[in-house]
């Protein structure tokens, strides 16, 4: 037997419809545009659509194909471990950061403010960090080569993880903000009661604080698979364009946009990822789970 | 929450007050105002210059500008074509030409119907300037007024060249002999990002076999591929084996390729007249004017190209929009605002804000004022037996992104210039 | 008993401390590194990227407060004026959808659900055109709402799923209560949700106030005349075509740093625990 505050049905329009009218005007009306184009031929953003050519486009995005596209291959490939690592590292990372910040007493604050950095600092910057920190004659080469080893081409030898690596950390700060927030519904009382009853440190963590924080991991899992579809700043900066190895769907996404005149392919590319994200939330969710209270 | 946004928004009002807000442009009364749209924003060297222009003729002539100028990139590129397609283009526009205006033509107005009206109007910009192919539009006409033009040339750290000992590479044999030098003393040849910006060497090894003769085409079958264009490709396996390009060429950024050559890893950088070299006061810079020697690409050893043959270009210019055009007002408005921007003295001052080559034979830039690297470029082009148009800007743009994505392809031997060439024809249609 | 316990509290203390010691400084070095840069010369940033010996020189600031036609104050203002107009409309929106996304069942719900999260992914130049031509046939150009109604409704999907997070994780007890004496979903949702999820608000609040700030896309579709300008498309103003001014690049990231992080810190008093359980005890 649900509540019974919300038997009637009718004040969920109420709340509903101005993010949903909010939406459907500027975002699914355009995204619909979007999906038309992906069915004509245009070469530049702005310009209106030219010819049409069915289904071309999304018959280079499915694999084994004779039109495949196999650059589309590769930044699937890689958008998807991509993935995997933000889901684990990104998440886990920020969530060993927050139960840690969270156990501590003083200086929880500026914890708080110090790990929020990156989020805050452009992606352009922080790619030209990188960058310069990865050349062949940078700082870290130079460090590699003092201490006996040969210069490392970071951008060929560890493609993936050149690319995954800053992606990760920059984001780490979004996913421990939502996390710490989430532990305060974590009351001290639970928490109290549990010590009584002898559950302390990692015990408590598993068996308290981690089942409450359900809810909330499972929406940072949904927005770091959609987030790793989507990402293009800093791997943008970081990788020159022609580079196929690099590609992910973001990039490759803007790259036929921008460089390659093809919007009609990246408007198409654009609706993948959207069924991609979709399909992945929604599998993830089954799997874990949501549950309501 | 709300106190927060409070007490922000009086703190920014004090500073706002402090740095003092801008005045905002009163327009005369009874008079035109122009809505322009130009390049010249941002950091762009030749912005303050515009501004300068914008200031001076409001104050002679009494009408107004709205100057929405900004830094030329993708984003700004599409917006300024996705304001056409809405019908808020501008009145002047100072934009690119070539495939990207296409789908503008039916907006703009072609430069003779403008000469028709105002004979004076680019009169003194030099014809073959005018009549450069990216520059005209469906019917054949130029559409836009160039001002100035880049060049492309090698650019050579002499004090690297002093110290192995080499010469600059005035033909193929010194280059190579120069290369291997460069390679033993542990510095990078030849500073390029294959990976990422390869378009210059697409013009200079095929200008190496086939000179300015080969520049002038645009094969959209096979049988109009010029045999140079097969052999001047095969030129980058050759100085990629002969150990000339950086060891991570294919994936460094593109920042990277001039950082090399700025902190004197590397010998040599191609690239257009438009780079920027530190000036020799700038403290802690390693590389600056005075190391610089600018030199045209060499020739191969067998080749029809004649030596100090530079690759120059126009690629962009001064619009006038039909919409503009169907006011009188504005239309003489517009035409006395561009001309007074391309007079022989402007052009100049354009020329020294940004370097550059003048389009005009009457606009002599005051020597003084240009950087080491610029009098060289201009010197150049004097002395060039031909100053060809590269044709990047001509192709389909898809087409030259086959060479774009197959660059290192071609410099390892993956992929044969026969090969990629094949494939940049059968996308060369249009 | 006590001894033994205190010892092992501070050993894992001191590796707790350590290692959060440890993340900060990846966190914080780079920003740093920016600042410092933000002092070098344009020239010599790439080619002495890391050298702390060089001139300090003040140009790159000089540089962006004197820019005409535009004053530094007035794009913060403009800034925080659409950035904040943003958040709240988000909130409020994305507040209501969320309640009553978590709290009804009803048919179409899973539905709404995958559009929400499809919109989380529609990237910004797929859907701008379209926006802008809406916009542009109303004459909303070159005015912040053109800015603010796009950008709220690309951040309504995320703030969305968060607050859906965190509202699903509150026991309901607290609203029936409320109900049975006498208040309406109306006013439950005001009294009750609102303040416990005060802390899951101010969160969405500072991503949403950070990327509508950040977001210079929008940005240089919709605000034309620079007295319009929001600070990131003002500062985007720093790089020519012929290549960026890293100099003025570090400057403005300094600068645009500093209003966020103090919204940020603001924000952050929101977020500390014991608010939950002092509303939930009272």
């Amino acid at each position: 037997m649900g509540p019974m505050i919300y038997k009637k049905k009718w004040p969920a329009i109420l709340f509903l419809a101005p993010a949903f009218v909010f939406m459907l005007i500027f975002l699914y009306y355009p995204f619909f545009q979007n999906i038309v184009n992906s069915f004509f031929n245009i070469t530049q953003l702005g310009a209106p659509a030219g010819d049409y050519i069915g289904f071309e486009n999304y018959l280079k995005i499915i694999p084994g194909l004779s039109t495949t596209d196999p650059n589309m291959m590769t930044a699937i490939k890689n958008t998807l471990l991509l993935m995997v690592c933000t889901v684990v590292f990104q998440v886990g990372i920020a969530l060993v950061l927050a139960l840690l910040v969270d156990s501590i007493r003083r200086g929880s604050q500026v914890f708080r403010t110090l790990f929020f950095f990156p989020i805050v600092v452009s992606a352009t910057a922080l790619g030209l960090l990188f960058n310069l920190l990865l050349m062949t004659r940078g700082p870290i080469n130079q460090i590699i080569e003092s201490l006996g080893g040969e210069t490392i081409i970071f951008r060929e030898q560890f493609t993936f993880l050149t690319m995954a690596f800053p992606v990760v950390w920059q984001y780490v700060g979004f996913y421990f903000v939502i996390l710490v927030t989430g532990l305060n519904n974590v009351s001290e009382d639970v928490k109290e009661a549990a010590e009584i009853d002898g559950a302390t440190g990692l015990k408590q963590v598993r068996y308290i604080t981690l089942p409450l924080l359900r809810n909330v991991l499972i929406t940072c899992l949904t927005l770091s698979i959609t987030g790793a579809l989507k990402v293009f700043d800093m791997p943008w900066v970081m990788f020159p364009p022609y580079f196929s190895d690099a590609y992910l769907t973001g990039t490759y996404m803007y790259y036929q946009t921008f460089e390659k005149s093809n919007v009609d392919y990246a408007a198409a590319i654009a609706v993948f990822i959207v069924v991609l994200g979709i399909l992945l939330s929604q599998v993830s969710k089954l799997i874990f789970k949501e549950k309501d209270y | 929450m709300k106190r927060i946004l409070a007490m922000a928004t009086a703190a920014l009002l004090c500073l706002c007050c402090l740095t003092g807000c801008s005045s905002g442009d009163k327009g005369g009364e009874g008079k035109v105002s122009l809505k322009v749209v130009t390049q010249f924003g941002g950091d762009d060297p030749a912005a303050g210059l515009f501004t300068t222009m914008i200031n001076d003729w409001k104050a002679e002539t009494g009408n107004d500008i709205t100057n929405d100028s900004a830094k030329a990139d993708n984003v700004w590129k599409s917006r300024v074509i996705a304001d056409f397609s809405t019908g808020a283009e501008p009145d002047v526009l100072f934009f690119f030409n070539g495939t990207v205006v296409q789908p503008l033509w039916d907006k703009l107005v072609d430069v003779p119907t403008i000469q028709a009206e105002d004979p004076e109007y680019g009169k003194n910009i030099r014809e073959s300037v005018l009549t450069v192919d990216n520059n005209l539009n469906g019917e054949g006409k130029p559409v836009s007024l160039p001002i100035k033009g880049f060049a492309e040339a090698l650019f050579c750290n002499q004090k690297l060249f002093d110290e192995v000992g080499a010469n600059l590479p005035t033909d193929w044999a010194s280059l190579m002999d120069a290369i291997q030098k460069f390679k033993a003393a542990g510095k990078i040849p030849m500073s390029v990002s294959l990976g990422g910006e390869p378009h210059y060497y697409f013009d200079h090894t095929i200008l190496a076999i086939g000179g300015a003769e080969a520049m002038n085409h645009n094969p959209k079958t096979m049988e109009e591929l010029p045999q140079s264009w097969v052999e001047g490709l095969g030129l980058l396996k050759v100085l990629y084996d002969a150990g000339a390009f950086p060891t991570d060429t294919a994936s460094m950024s593109n920042e990277d390729s001039r950082t090399y050559f700025l902190n004197g890893s590397a010998a040599m950088y191609l690239d257009g007249s438009w780079f920027s070299v530190p000036a020799d006061d700038t403290s802690g810079a390693q590389v600056t004017q005075k190391d610089i020697k600018v030199v045209a690409f060499p020739s191969y050893t067998t080749s029809e190209n004649e030596p100090g043959t530079i690759i120059s270009g126009f690629s962009s210019g001064w619009y006038i929009t039909r919409k503009c055009w169907n006011d009188e007002k504005k239309r003489a408005a517009a035409i006395d605002f561009i001309k007074y921007n391309t007079t022989d003295e402007a052009i100049a001052k354009y020329v020294e804000a940004a370097g550059g080559f003048a389009a005009s034979d009457g606009a002599v830039a005051d020597e003084s004022a240009l950087d080491n690297v610029n009098r060289q470029f201009i010197q150049l082009l004097k002395d060039a037996p031909a100053t060809p148009m590269t044709p990047q800007d001509i192709m389909e743009k898809s087409a030259f992104e086959i060479y774009l994505q197959n660059a290192t392809a071609l410099a390892t031997g993956k992929r044969t210039p026969a090969d990629v060439l094949k494939e940049m024809v059968e996308h060369n249609k249009t | 008993m006590a001894a033994i316990r205190r010892k092992r509290f501070r050993v894992s203390q001191i590796l707790i401390y350590a290692f959060l010691i440890l993340w900060s400084l990846t966190t914080v070095l780079p920003f740093l590194w920016v600042v410092i840069n933000s002092f070098k010369n344009r020239d010599i940033i790439q080619t002495n990227a890391f050298s702390l010996l060089f001139e300090p020189t003040l140009d790159n600031y000089i540089k962006t407060f004197t820019r005409p036609p535009q004053s530094v104050g007035m794009a913060y203002l403009n800034s925080v004026i659409i950035s904040g107009s943003v958040t709240i409309l988000v909130m409020l929106f994305a507040g209501m959808a969320a309640f009553a996304m978590t709290r009804y069942r009803f048919r179409g719900r899973k539905a709404l659900d995958a559009l929400i999260i499809a919109s989380l992914m529609f990237p910004v130049f797929s859907t701008i055109i379209p926006v802008f031509q809406m916009m542009s046939s109303i004459h909303v150009v070159d005015n912040p709402l053109g800015v603010i109604l796009p950008q709220t409704a690309g951040n309504l999907a995320f703030a969305i799923v968060i607050l859906m997070g965190y509202i699903r994780g509150l026991p309901v007890d607290l609203e029936e209560s409320a109900f049975l004496e006498g208040c309406n979903v109306i006013q439950v949702f005001y009294k009750v949700i609102v303040p416990i999820c005060r802390p899951a608000f101010a969160t969405v609040a500072i991503f949403a106030f950070l990327w509508s700030y950040n977001d210079l896309f929008t940005q240089l579709f919709f605000l034309r005349s620079p007295k319009t300008w929001a600070i990131t498309r003002f500062l985007n103003e720093v790089s020519s075509q012929f290549g960026t001014d890293y100099g003025m690049m570090c400057a403005v990231v300094t600068l645009i740093v500093i209003p966020v992080l103090i919204v940020y810190i603001f924000l952050q008093k929101n977020i500390i625990r014991g608010l939950t359980a002092g509303a939930i005890k009272g």
